[in-house]
C-alpha cells in the first residue's frame, strides 16, 4: 500500500464567519502529483494556509506523513512541512542561490557559514547542476523560472514531503513549463507529493496523476488519469465565447519594423486599429523589452517603431499616456487601485487630464455617474472598495479604461491568477473595450483564454515573431 | 446630497469627526479644571499659538500624504527667521527680504523633493541631511549669533506678521488661515492634489497612470517649505530678531498634528482639515497643561503619547486592509 503524505478528512474551516472550506476530503500519496483546479477562487488561500499550518477547524481531520496534526478539538498552531511555490518570491535576495537552499532552513546548528563548503554541498547533492545557475549568484539576479527551480531544491533538502506549486502558467512561459514538469516528475518518482494548483484544465492535465475540482469551498469532483479528457471537464467549465467578432479596421496602429532591443532580434509586425492581438512569448524575455519601448524607458538599438502612422520616438514614449497609450498590469487588483479613494475618484482619475481641467466640474461628474451607472450599478457609489468583491473591482480597472477611452490598450497577462468565472467577467470587459473601437495588444505567456477575444495571435520565441495565427487558425489551439 | 459633492468632500471625514469630538473633550476638561481657559484673552493666545503650529502641519501633510515625510522643516522655520532678519539688520528693505528667504527656502524644498523622487534616497534620510545643512545656514548666515533688533523699519513687516490685527483677529491667524484654504483648495480640489494621494496610496498604480512622480513630490516639498518659511518669518515678526534655535523641535510638532487629525504616515491618505483640528488638539494640551500648572516635561509627554498612539491606531486600522478578502483573487 502507498504511503500516504496527506490525509484530509471532512475538514470544514470558517474564517471572519464565512465557510471558506466546506467538508474537504483529500488523499495525496507519496510521490503523488495532485492536481487542483479552482473553478472559483474562494478557499484557495484558506487551503494552502491550512496545508501550511494548523490553524482551528470547525470540523474533520489532518493527517501529514500519517501522524494527526490538525482536528477539530485541538490545532495546535504549528507549522508543517509543507512547501509552497508560487509567484511571491520565497527567496532572500541578497543571499546566493547556496545560503538559500542551505542556510535559510530549520534545524541548521552551524553558526559559521563557509561559503566554499556550501558550494561544494550543493554541487555534490546536484552534480548536473542546476540549468546552470551557480550557486554563488544572488538570489535576486535569477528569472522566475530560476527561482522556481531554486526553490524546488530548497524545499527537497528541507525535506518537505510535499510541495505544493500555485499558479506557475501565470508567470512561467511555455517552454519554461515543460521543462519545469520535467523537474516535478523526477522529485515525484523519488517520493515526494506535488498539489499542483492551477486555473486552466489544459495546464493541469499534462502533469497530474490525479486531479480536484474545487468550486465555492467544496471539492465537487476528482478525476483519475483516465478521465482527464474534455469531454468530463465540460459539464464544469463555462463557455467564454463573447458576441460577434468586430472586424478591426485597416488603418494601422502600431507597426515595429526590424527592431532589435535588449532582447529583440528583429521583431517585425503589426496591429490594426481596433484589432485585438495576442502577443505570446514563449520564453518569456521579450514582453519587458515591449513595455520599455512603449513607455520610453529603453530605446529601440536598430529598426523602427510607427504609432498612428508617425514614428514613435522615445521622447513620445515618454508620454505614452498623452499619446493615448494605457496599460493594464498584471494583477491589477494590487497594482492599478488606489485604495485610499473612493470608486468615483478611481474611475475618473486619468479622464481629468483627457479633459484638461485641473478641477473637475459638478456637471461633468454627475454626467460620468451616469453613464456608469448603468454599468456598474450601486459599487459606483462605494466609498471603500474594500467592501468589493473582485469582479467589481475588475469593473473599475477596466471602465476606468473604458471611460478615457486610448486609441491602444496594453493588457499584461489579465487572466493571471483569475478563477474560471472571473476570467469570463475579464473577457466580456474586453469585448466591452473593443466594441468601442479600442486597440488590444495582450501580452501573455500562455494561450489560456486571450483567443476568445483575440483576432490574431503573434508566437515570440527567442526575441523574433515565430508565427502568425489568424482566428480561424486558432482551432489548432483547442 | 449627490454623490459628485459628496465624493468631494469627504475623504478621510471620519478620522475628522473623531479628533474633533476629542478637542471638544479636552476643552471642557480644561475648561472644567480652570476657568479662565475660556476667557477671551486666553482665547486670542491660544489661536496665535495654533497658527504657526497649523502651518507647519499643512506644510508636513503634504508630505505625509505622498508616503514621504519632511524632518527637514523645523530647521527650515530657524533658517528662514535667520536671514530674513539678518537681511533686514543689513538694512534690506523687509519685504525684499521676505522675497529671497522664500526663495531660499524653496530651494530647499526643491532639493528635498529631487533628492527624495529623482535621487531615490529614502525621505527620513534626505531631509536628515537638509536639517543639518539648513540648520547650519541659520548658524552662518550671522556668524554664528543671533541678529540684532531688526529696527523699526521693519515696524511694518512686524505687524504684518504678528501684532497687527484685520477684522478683530491677529494677522497671523489671517495668515494660517488664508494659506490653509489655498492647500486646502489644491489638495481637494485639483489634479494635482489627486496626483499626491495618488502616488501615497499606490505609488506602482500612479507611474501607471502617468502621474509625474518627480514633479508631484517635489510640488509637496515647496508647500512644506513655504510653511516652514512663513513660520520663520512669523517667530522673526514676534521676537524681532533672528535666533538660530527657532524652530527646534518643530518637525515633531509638525508630525504631532498631522498624524493626530488623521493624515497617515503610510502615505495617502487624510486632509489638512483634520490638520487644524490636529494642530488645535496640540496648542489646547500645551494651553491647557499650563494652566493646571503641569510642568514642560508632562506636556512633551502627554504629546509624545498621543503621537505615538495617533500613528499606532492609523498603522493597526491600515494593516487590516491587506487581509480582506476583496483584495484576494
Amino acid at each position: 500500500m502507498r504511503e500516504e503524505i496527506l490525509r484530509i478528512e471532512n475538514v470544514t474551516r470558517k474564517k471572519d464567519g464565512v465557510v471558506c472550506l466546506d467538508n474537504i476530503n483529500l488523499h495525496i500519496f507519496k510521490g503523488e502529483i495532485m492536481g487542483m483546479i479552482f473553478l472559483t477562487s474562494h478557499g484557495k488561500d484558506e487551503l494552502i494556509e491550512l496545508l501550511c499550518k494548523n490553524l482551528p477547524i470547525e470540523y474533520g481531520r489532518i493527517y501529514y506523513k500519517e501522524e494527526l496534526v490538525n482536528y477539530y478539538e485541538y490545532s495546535s498552531m504549528s507549522m508543517n512541512q509543507i512547501y509552497v511555490i508560487s509567484h511571491n518570491d520565497g527567496l532572500i535576495g541578497n543571499l546566493s542561490v547556496a545560503e538559500n537552499i542551505f542556510v535559510m532552513r530549520k534545524g541548521l546548528k552551524k553558526h559559521l557559514i563557509n561559503q566554499s563548503k556550501l558550494n561544494k554541498q550543493f554541487h555534490r547533492l546536484f552534480p548536473e547542476g542546476l540549468s546552470g545557475i551557480s550557486p554563488e549568484k544572488p538570489a535576486y539576479e535569477l528569472t522566475h523560472y530560476e527561482r522556481c527551480l531554486v526553490e524546488l531544491y530548497r524545499a527537497v533538502v528541507a525535506d518537505c514531503k510535499l510541495i505544493v506549486l500555485r499558479d506557475l502558467a501565470s508567470f512561467l512561459s511555455r517552454v519554461e513549463l515543460t521543462k519545469y514538469y520535467e523537474y516535478i516528475r523526477e522529485y515525484s518518482r523519488l517520493g515526494v507529493a506535488f498539489l499542483y494548483i492551477g486555473n486552466h484544465h489544459e495546464e493541469v492535465f499534462l502533469i497530474s496523476d490525479r486531479v480536484a475540482l474545487m468550486k465555492e469551498a467544496r471539492i465537487i469532483k476528482v478525476l483519475s488519469k483516465e478521465e482527464m479528457t474534455d469531454e468530463h471537464i465540460t459539464p464544469y467549465t463555462i463557455s467564454f465565447e463573447v458576441g460577434e467578432p468586430i472586424p478591426g479596421e485597416t488603418a494601422g496602429m502600431l507597426t515595429f519594423k526590424q527592431v532589435y532591443s535588449k532582447n529583440m532580434k528583429g521583431v517585425s509586425f503589426s496591429v490594426q486599429k481596433g484589432e485585438c492581438v495576442v502577443l505570446l512569448d514563449k520564453s518569456s524575455d521579450i514582453h519587458e523589452d515591449f513595455l520599455d519601448l512603449i513607455y520610453g524607458r529603453s530605446k529601440v538599438l536598430s529598426g523602427s517603431i510607427i504609432y498612428k502612422g508617425k514614428p514613435y520616438t522615445r521622447k513620445e514614449a515618454r508620454k505614452a499616456i498623452l499619446q493615448g497609450i494605457l496599460t493594464i498590469n498584471k494583477n491589477p487588483i494590487k497594482s492599478m487601485l488606489f485604495w485610499d479613494m473612493n470608486y468615483m475618484e478611481n474611475l475618473i482619475f486619468l479622464s481629468d487630464r483627457k479633459l484638461g481641467c485641473s478641477v473637475m466640474k459638478t456637471r461633468i461628474l454627475e454626467s460620468i455617474i451616469e453613464e456608469y451607472q448603468s454599468y456598474v450599478g450601486k459599487d459606483i457609489y462605494t466609498g471603500n472598495l474594500k467592501e468589493l468583491e473582485p469582479a467589481s473591482l475588475y469593473n473599475l480597472i477596466y471602465y476606468r479604461v473604458h471611460l478615457y477611452n486610448p486609441d491602444l490598450l496594453i493588457c499584461i497577462r489579465p487572466f493571471a491568477d483569475a478563477d474560471m468565472y472571473l476570467r469570463r467577467h475579464i473577457v466580456e470587459l474586453l469585448y466591452q473595450l473593443k466594441e468601442k473601437g479600442i486597440t488590444i495588444i495582450i501580452l501573455s505567456l500562455n494561450v489560456a483564454d486571450s483567443l476568445s477575444i483575440a483576432d490574431r495571435m503573434m508566437l515570440m520565441e527567442d526575441g523574433r515573431v515565430i508565427k502568425n495565427y489568424e482566428k480561424k487558425d486558432f482551432d489548432v489551439f483547442f | 446630497m449627490n454623490l459628485a459633492k459628496k465624493m468631494k468632500a469627504s475623504r478621510g471625514m471620519g478620522q475628522v469627526i473623531t479628533v474633533t469630538i476629542g478637542l471638544i473633550i479636552l476643552c471642557i476638561v480644561f475648561g472644567i479644571l480652570n476657568p479662565n481657559f475660556f476667557s477671551g484673552r486666553n482665547a486670542g493666545n491660544l489661536f496665535r499659538q495654533i497658527a504657526p503650529i497649523l502651518l507647519i502641519g499643512v506644510g508636513q501633510s503634504y508630505v505625509l500624504i505622498t508616503g514621504n515625510i519632511d524632518l527637514s522643516i523645523g530647521s527650515l522655520v530657524g533658517m528662514s527667521c535667520m536671514v530674513s532678519a539678518t537681511l533686514m539688520t543689513k538694512g534690506m528693505n523687509p519685504w525684499m527680504a521676505v522675497l529671497l528667504t522664500l526663495f531660499s527656502c524653496l530651494l530647499v524644498g526643491l532639493a528635498n523633493g529631487l533628492l527624495v523622487a529623482k535621487l531615490k534616497l529614502p525621505p527620513f534620510i534626505a531631509t536628515l541631511g537638509t536639517m543639518t545643512i539648513a540648520r547650519g545656514i541659520a548658524q552662518i548666515v550671522n556668524n554664528n549669533y543671533n541678529t540684532d533688533s531688526i529696527g523699526e523699519k521693519a515696524e511694518g513687516f512686524r505687524n504684518f506678521f504678528y501684532y497687527g490685527k484685520s477684522f478683530g483677529l491677529y494677522n497671523t491667524i489671517w495668515i494660517a488661515l488664508v494659506l490653509w484654504v489655498i492647500f486646502n483648495f489644491i489638495l481637494s480640489k485639483t489634479r494635482t492634489g489627486r496626483h499626491i494621494y495618488a502616488i501615497g496610496s499606490n505609488l506602482e498604480a500612479a507611474k501607471l497612470s502617468g502621474v509625474d512622480i518627480v514633479g508631484t513630490t517635489v510640488k509637496a516639498f515647496l508647500v512644506s517649505s513655504i510653511c516652514a518659511c512663513t513660520v520663520g518669518l512669523i517667530i522673526c515678526a514676534t521676537s524681532g530678531m533672528g535666533t538660530m534655535d527657532a524652530g527646534n523641535g518643530y518637525e515633531l510638532y509638525a508630525v504631532a498634528a498631522s498624524v493626530i487629525g488623521g493624515v497617515s504616515t503610510l502615505g495617502g491618505q487624510g486632509n489638512i482639515l483634520g490638520t487644524i483640528i490636529g494642530a488645535a488638539i496640540w496648542g489646547v494640551l500645551q494651553n491647557g497643561l499650563q494652566f493646571v500648572g503641569a510642568p514642560v516635561a508632562i506636556r512633551n509627554i502627554v504629546i509624545g503619547i498621543i503621537v505615538i498612539v495617533s500613528v499606532l491606531l492609523d498603522v493597526i486600522v491600515r494593516s487590516g486592509k491587506f487581509h480582506n478578502k476583496a483584495i484576494k483573487v
